[in-house]
């Protein structure tokens, strides 16, 4: 595949925050790659960095292999959505979508021809005459769009343009700019601070904090195997549990041993070899991993996760549990049925933890274990 | 809630002053120019419109009004106006010393008083001993007597210096309200600073312009500090309305007269407003 966008320990400061710290990454041509993040985290200031609108302190930017570093906005041949869609209010949507044009120097006769058919590709054509103050929210993201499509960029820059809509026009949004990224095989960066919107969009994900990418990759594997614990805290909604313990052994068979519980995995043998010399982890379990029982026998003892329902809440086709465990809360999701339906708030419930998909984490370092 | 009232009651002691000042000046201003009062003459007659028949058959009254027109246009519109917006630009989403070395410079030449200033730049252009001809020197030119040779173009220079400030802060607080996204935009598709003023600023800066304007050519249009670096001359070249009134009525003291042209400014103060508030409201 070939390379469109790489940096080489791209660095930007502003005068006392490090909003970008040496960052390394490889953007290939035609995918759709998503800077998810919270804010504050430098992917905006990434985003700014490519198109030239900030200088990096530090580093190189490389598009289609060519150093743009030094190069103004211009030359970089990159166009850019911004969040409040930018729109001139004085133009007509012909005249927006065509300003790029005209600033280059594009004669008018083509430069019709080509807000046409840009406005056709985004569905828009016949707003062409009006002003941007008569059209929706969904219908000015559109102009923007079509706007940053009309010159033909090799990169498309899109910085959080998703997040001024409400939220059914959101994934509507979302379904036609996937669609249509696949179709135009445009290069595109995209900023968010919604992690479903990055899992939705993006080919490939760049999970940053503090100015650094702490995971690149597909949007599956984020989602499934977050190399750390932030980025496990990240992404997902609502979150991954995660569950400090400690490694101890009954004979032969390790038994993990959390603020005030027992945990013991049949598996766990298997995964010992790695786990071995570590006696403090952090067990990473998605809401959709766990299963509740109700506790029906309260003299039982009972091995496992045991806690007390916190609260219920209710998200459709699914039930999301809050479990309080010893000091610690843990979401359960469910399916919703008859048993769910069962389950209120106050009742002693212990947790069943599908063993395959847990996930086990450094308690040093954070990282995943492998 | 305040009543009606009570409101006005507030507003009786400004009013009051409004008054007094400046409401009952100008009608009396407006009735002794339909007289002949004079300070040499003995007694004050009612004289209907005769005043401004003398005016308007006057070669010097046309004079001082075209002048005055120029030195408005270009002094204050193209001047103060386009000097104060291109600054600015250019200082505008920018930050560092010398956009604050120049804001300061430019709010202190707004700030200092006008007589001080307008000796400064007297002693600034003078022929001998003028820091400008001193300047000109180093580089081998003869400098030339600037208050005498180009009369109107240094008055027209020196206003400008003086009230480019205001445009400016105007403008720079105006430039404000138009969101980052937008020149963002421009500079991702490679627009220079002429395309930005003319697509962006100056359409999305519409009122913000008519206000400025029609407050800096009032302003300028009843400015008299020109007077003290050019005293309305030499000959005429710099004998805009207000000297001319001054002329007419503390030289001559020829009350009558000189109120006579001070109704005709006020008169062309007036359809200058409104043109302008009419503007406004249209945008």
């Amino acid at each position: 595949m070939e390379t469109s966008v790489k940096f080489e320990d791209l660095t930007k400061e502003f005068e006392d925050v490090v909003a970008v710290d040496h960052l390394n990454l490889k953007i290939e041509k035609g995918e759709f790659f998503a800077l998810l993040g919270p804010s504050g985290c430098g992917k905006t200031t990434t985003l700014r960095l490519i198109a030239g609108l900030e200088q990096p302190t530090e580093g190189k930017i490389f598009l289609n292999n060519e150093d743009v570093s030094s190069y103004p906005p211009k030359e970089r041949d990159v166009a850019m959505v911004f969040q409040d869609y930018a729109l001139y209010p004085h133009m007509t949507i012909s005249e927006n979508i065509g300003y790029p044009l005209k600033v280059r120097g594009v004669a008018k006769e083509d430069r019709q021809e080509r807000i046409k058919e840009a406005a056709e590709n985004l569905q828009i054509g016949e707003l062409l005459d009006r002003r941007p103050s008569q059209l929706s929210g969904g219908q000015q993201q559109r102009v923007s769009v079509a706007r940053a499509l009309v010159h033909e960029p090799s990169v498309f820059l899109f910085d959080e343009p998703l997040s001024n809509l409400d939220a059914r026009l959101r994934i509507e949004a979302r379904t036609f700019l996937r669609h249509l990224q696949k179709e135009l095989g445009i290069t595109t960066i995209y900023v968010t601070h919604d992690q479903s919107e990055a899992l939705a969009l993006a080919d490939r994900i760049a999970i940053m904090e503090a100015g650094q990418a702490r995971q690149v990759d597909a949007a599956q594997k984020v989602y499934h195997e977050p190399a750390d614990t932030f980025v496990a805290n990240f992404v997902g909604s609502p979150p991954m549990n995660l569950l400090q313990c400690r490694v101890n052994m009954e004979g032969e068979t390790p038994i993990l041993e959390t603020e005030n519980n027992t945990i013991s995995f049949t598996n766990l043998e298997n995964r010992l070899q790695r786990l071995k010399e570590r006696d403090e982890l952090i067990l990473g379990i998605r809401p959709e991993d766990m299963d509740l029982t109700l506790n029906v026998d309260q003299d039982e003892q009972l091995t496992g996760l045991v806690g007390e329902i916190y609260a219920v809440e209710t998200l459709g086709a699914q039930v999301l549990f809050s479990v309080k465990i010893g000091n610690s809360m843990i979401r359960v999701r469910e399916m919703s049925s008859e048993k769910v339906s069962q389950l209120a708030v106050g009742d002693d419930v212990s947790v069943e933890i599908n063993e395959d998909r847990v996930l086990y984490y450094d308690a040093e370092d954070k990282a995943l274990i492998n | 809630m305040i009543s009606k009232k009570t409101a006005f009651f507030f507003l009786l002691p400004a009013l009051v002053l409004i008054f007094i000042f400046l409401i009952f000046p100008a009608f009396w201003t407006l009735y002794y120019s339909l007289t002949d009062y004079s300070l040499l003459g003995a007694s004050t007659e009612f004289i209907g419109v005769q005043n401004f028949i003398n005016l308007f058959t006057s070669a010097r009254f046309w004079n001082a009004t075209i002048l005055s027109f120029e030195f408005v246009f270009f002094s204050a519109i193209i001047g103060q106006a386009g000097v104060g917006l291109l600054l600015a630009m250019l200082f505008h989403r920018k930050s560092g010393w010398l956009k604050k070395l120049v804001r300061n410079l430019a709010v202190a030449s707004w700030l200092i008083p006008a007589v001080v200033v307008a000796y400064a730049w007297a002693a600034f252009l003078d022929k001998e001993y003028g820091l400008l001809n001193q300047i000109i020197g180093i580089f081998g030119f003869t400098g030339i007597d600037w208050l005498n040779e180009v009369p109107m173009g240094s008055i027209i220079i020196f206003n400008i210096w003086r009230g480019a400030a205001f445009s400016m802060l105007l403008f720079t607080s105006a430039l404000k309200t138009i969101p980052p996204s937008h020149f963002e935009t421009a500079d991702v598709v490679g627009a220079s600073l002429w395309d930005k003023i003319k697509d962006i600023v100056l359409p999305q800066l519409k009122t913000f312009i008519g206000s400025d304007l029609a407050l800096i050519t009032l302003w300028t249009f009843n400015l008299f500090t020109p007077f003290l670096l050019t005293g309305g001359g030499p000959g005429r070249q710099t004998e805009i309305l207000p000297i001319y009134t001054y002329f007419k009525a503390f030289k001559y003291m020829e009350f009558g007269l000189g109120a006579a042209i001070s109704a005709v400014i006020l008169f062309i103060n007036l359809t200058l407003a409104l043109v302008y508030l009419n503007y406004l409201k249209a945008e």
